[in-house]
């Protein structure tokens, strides 16, 4: 007996006589959730079309628990696999109830399926029930509506749905057809992230009973957070595969949707986070990109994630290795100088600095709190506006509530202003000129 | 709403048979041959107590009339109603589509063709009174065929595409019927009399002929009730979830045509109950094929009876032909359907 619910060899699939996928070999042990990844048109969607048996593969096999697709019959497939579509139509008014509970078809050969039930039912409850059969009383139909969280929706009709409900009856559908496999295509389609989570932990739980999953996602997040194994598509063929922790990778990523993200590796389960599309204009197209921050104790936490969602790149510093600053710069893989903890800046670290501003065009001061040991900082800017660089200042909180240095840092600050400077009262202020001045 | 349904189910289905009962006691009591209320009454009761030889106070022919003419009349007219909204009910799911029916699908211009064929291509006529029934049903067939796959692109058949299809091969095939009404003049008056359809010509023979047919193809129909429910949901879906689709899909409509080339063989084209009975009938019990069916073969059924017993009464003793009156109340119906179709 294998272990192997599905075994794919040289499997392709041409679609409208064009090559949608493959060739590629797929082995997807039982009880495994895989997480399907891909930009659009990788082939995602006919990968498991192809695995669930729906769409004609022209090269190659697929077994299913060991025996090739192509020798089971409809409805003994129907048994084996289940598979929730993107989406679906349904223009007659069938009561939710009764739409999921069609998903029963291949399971009861009766002609009214939950007749038995109903009938055990009234004979407990003493009420006479001549044509018992409502759709729910059968109990996977119950507990697929209890799944999804649709169990007081049961009455109301499908075509009078929200998004959200109709891609959780889809799901209900699915799950009363009481399958050991299930094959997702984007199930979190149209739900709100509340939804999002309960399905992705229904389908933990499903996992956890014995049942093998294949989830085409668009979250990386997502299938990092849940799937034991991802699987990514790239032109129809694999790209890649393994754990989360293996795959998420900023350069795979990169090269799969041209997006720059970070990585972020504290947890069990890696994150990622978008920085910006190369696809996209963004300032960062733009010549006046170089941007130095000079940051310290948090207090550019805001400016910096500004910037970068404007897809900007800024140098940060200088900050101690134990600034949060330095924290916020590293996570956004940005070139952050620092100097060690509890001395003054290290001359390595104010020559960086010297070298930062004179590359950037523009200094933005972050409101910082200033003392003896930082003024270097506003040295630096006074240095890099006499040479030009624009300087600008959020100066929200005011300086006197954060000036340990006896007004020098004060006074400094309005010499700068005085030379041309430009004061803000917030970072987005400060980012919003940066993208309409025409420095 | 569920709860509901069931009850409105078992409301309808009484109301239904009660229906049948009243319409068909009400047709056979009525007519042109200036038989009383009292005495046909009289003569029915006898009828049912001594067979043909009742005798009583009325008159000596009127039990042979009710025998042979009546109550024949009665059943066809039961019958082909019942298959006509059963095929229209099976169109529908079978194309997923509330506005399919035989006579917009250009199923019924195929059996008229074929029965124009039977009735002008004098070989056939060894073929007897099977002849028109054979080429009606081949007619039905070819024509449903031949409009589901004009209507198909990529595996994909759209509302506007089937009707459209629907419309064009029914004018073609119209034409054709027209050509050969007009090329073989001396045939034209028995086509024209079966076109416009009619239950006059009705006998024992020929409820005997249609009988277990219509009985036949609407147990498979509603042995297909589940099937047909998730054919609803289109083709893959319903492949998903363990339906071989081609097949439920191609045989619902083979027996969908075979139901109406036997109703219209023998009753001429009539149209609209097709349409019309299985929507009303999904307004009320909702689209589950498995309540449906039995209450949409048994609306058709009093529907056509009692279109039938106005179209022998109104301009009495001449007859309008029963299509006639189905297309009068039909048509207003389909537009109004047109124009409020959201949430069917």
């Amino acid at each position: 007996m294998t272990a192997l619910t599905f075994a794919a060899r040289g499997l392709e699939v041409a679609l409208a006589g064009r090559h949608v996928l493959g060739p590629l070999d797929l082995d997807v042990p039982r009880g495994s959730f895989i997480g399907i990844l891909g930009p659009n048109g990788s082939g995602k969607t006919t990968l498991l079309r192809a695995l669930a048996g729906t769409v004609d593969i022209c090269a190659g096999t697929v077994l299913l628990e060991g025996e090739p697709l192509e020798q089971y019959s409809t409805a003994a497939l129907a048994k084996a696999r289940g598979v929730v579509p993107q989406t679906f139509s349904l223009d007659f008014s069938f009561t939710l109830g009764e739409m999921v509970a069609m998903g029963r078809y291949a399971r009861d050969e009766s002609y009214f399926p939950s007749a038995r039930a109903g009938r055990l039912r009234s004979r407990r409850t003493k009420t006479s029930r001549p044509h018992g059969h409502e759709a729910t009383d059968h109990p996977s139909v119950a507990a697929a509506l209890e799944h999804t969280g649709l169990s007081d929706l049961a009455d109301r009709l499908v075509t009078q749905l929200s998004g959200g409900e109709r891609q959780r009856a889809l799901i209900a559908q699915t799950l009363a057809q009481d399958t050991p496999t299930l094959l997702l295509d984007e199930p979190l389609n149209n739900l709100d992230l509340n939804h999002q989570l309960e399905v992705m932990q229904l389908l933990v739980r499903l996992q956890a009973e014995g049942r093998t999953l294949l989830v085409v996602l668009h979250d990386l997040n997502m299938a990092a957070q849940y799937c034991d194994r991802l699987l990514v598509l790239g032109d129809g063929r694999i790209m890649a595969q393994g754990g989360p922790s293996e795959i998420l990778d900023p350069a795979l990523v990169m090269d799969l949707f041209r997006v720059r993200v970070s990585v972020h590796r504290e947890g069990r389960r890696p994150y990622v986070t978008p920085l910006w599309s190369r696809a996209a204009a963004s300032l960062a197209d733009s010549p006046r990109t170089g941007v130095h921050v000079m940051a310290g104790g948090g207090a550019a936490r805001g400016l910096i994630e500004e910037l970068v969602l404007q897809g900007l790149a800024p140098t940060v510093g200088i900050v101690s290795v134990f600034d949060t600053d330095f924290a916020t710069g590293r996570q956004y893989e940005l070139d952050v100088i620092s100097s060690p903890p509890f001395e003054p800046f290290s001359a390595e670290a104010v020559r960086e600095l010297r070298a930062a501003t004179a590359a950037a065009a523009v200094v933005v001061i972050a409101p910082i709190f200033f003392g003896q040991g930082n003024l270097e900082l506003l040295r630096v800017a006074a240095a890099a506006q006499a040479e030009g660089k624009k300087i600008l200042i959020i100066d929200s909180p005011p300086i006197h509530e954060r000036d340990a240095s006896g007004g020098l840092a004060g006074d400094m600050l309005r010499e700068l202003l005085e030379s041309g400077a430009t004061p803000f009262s917030s970072a987005a202020q400060a980012v919003e000129w940066l993208r309409y001045s025409s420095l | 709403m569920n709860r509901d349904r069931r009850k409105v189910y078992r409301i309808v289905i009484a109301a239904l048979v009660g229906g049948l009962v009243v319409s068909t006691l009400v047709a056979a009591i009525t007519g042109a041959a200036g038989l009383s209320v009292r005495e046909a009454f009289a003569a029915l009761l006898a009828l049912f107590r001594d067979g043909a030889g009742a005798a009583g106070s009325f008159p000596e022919w009127a039990p042979r009339l009710l025998l042979d003419v009546r109550l024949p009349r009665i059943a066809l007219a039961l019958i082909g109603g019942a298959a006509l909204a059963t095929a229209g009910t099976s169109f529908q799911g079978a194309f997923r589509n509330p506005l399919a029916d035989p006579y917009l699908l250009g199923v019924s211009a195929g059996a008229g063709l074929g029965a124009t064929i039977a009735i002008v291509w004098k070989p056939l006529e060894s073929l007897g009174i099977y002849g028109l029934p054979l080429l009606a049903f081949i007619g039905a067939a070819l024509a449903a065929f031949l409009v589901y796959r004009l209507a198909t692109f990529g595996g994909r058949t759209g509302t506007a595409s089937l009707l459209l299809s629907g419309v064009a091969v029914g004018s073609t095939l119209t034409a054709i019927m027209s050509f050969l009404m007009v090329a073989t003049e001396r045939d034209l008056h028995t086509v024209i009399v079966w076109l416009m359809g009619g239950l006059g010509a009705a006998s024992w023979m020929k409820v005997w002929i249609t009988l277990p047919v219509v009985v036949g193809a609407f147990v498979f129909t509603w042995l297909n009730a589940r099937r047909m429910n998730l054919l609803l949901m289109g083709e893959e879906r319903a492949r998903e979830l363990g339906v071989d689709s081609q097949r439920t899909r191609r045989n619902l409509i083979i027996v969908a045509s075979l139901t109406t080339a036997a109703a219209v063989s023998f009753t001429g084209l009539i149209g609209f109950i097709g349409l019309m009975v299985p929507h009303i009938m999904r307004l009320l019990v909702g689209p589950d094929h498995r309540r449906l069916l039995p209450a949409s073969a048994l609306f058709g059924a009093v529907l056509l009876l009692v279109a039938d017993t106005v179209a022998r009464s109104v301009l009495a003793p001449a007859e309008i032909p029963v299509g006639i009156i189905t297309a009068v109340s039909g048509g207003p119906f389909f537009l109004y359907l047109l124009r409020t179709r959201r949430g069917l």
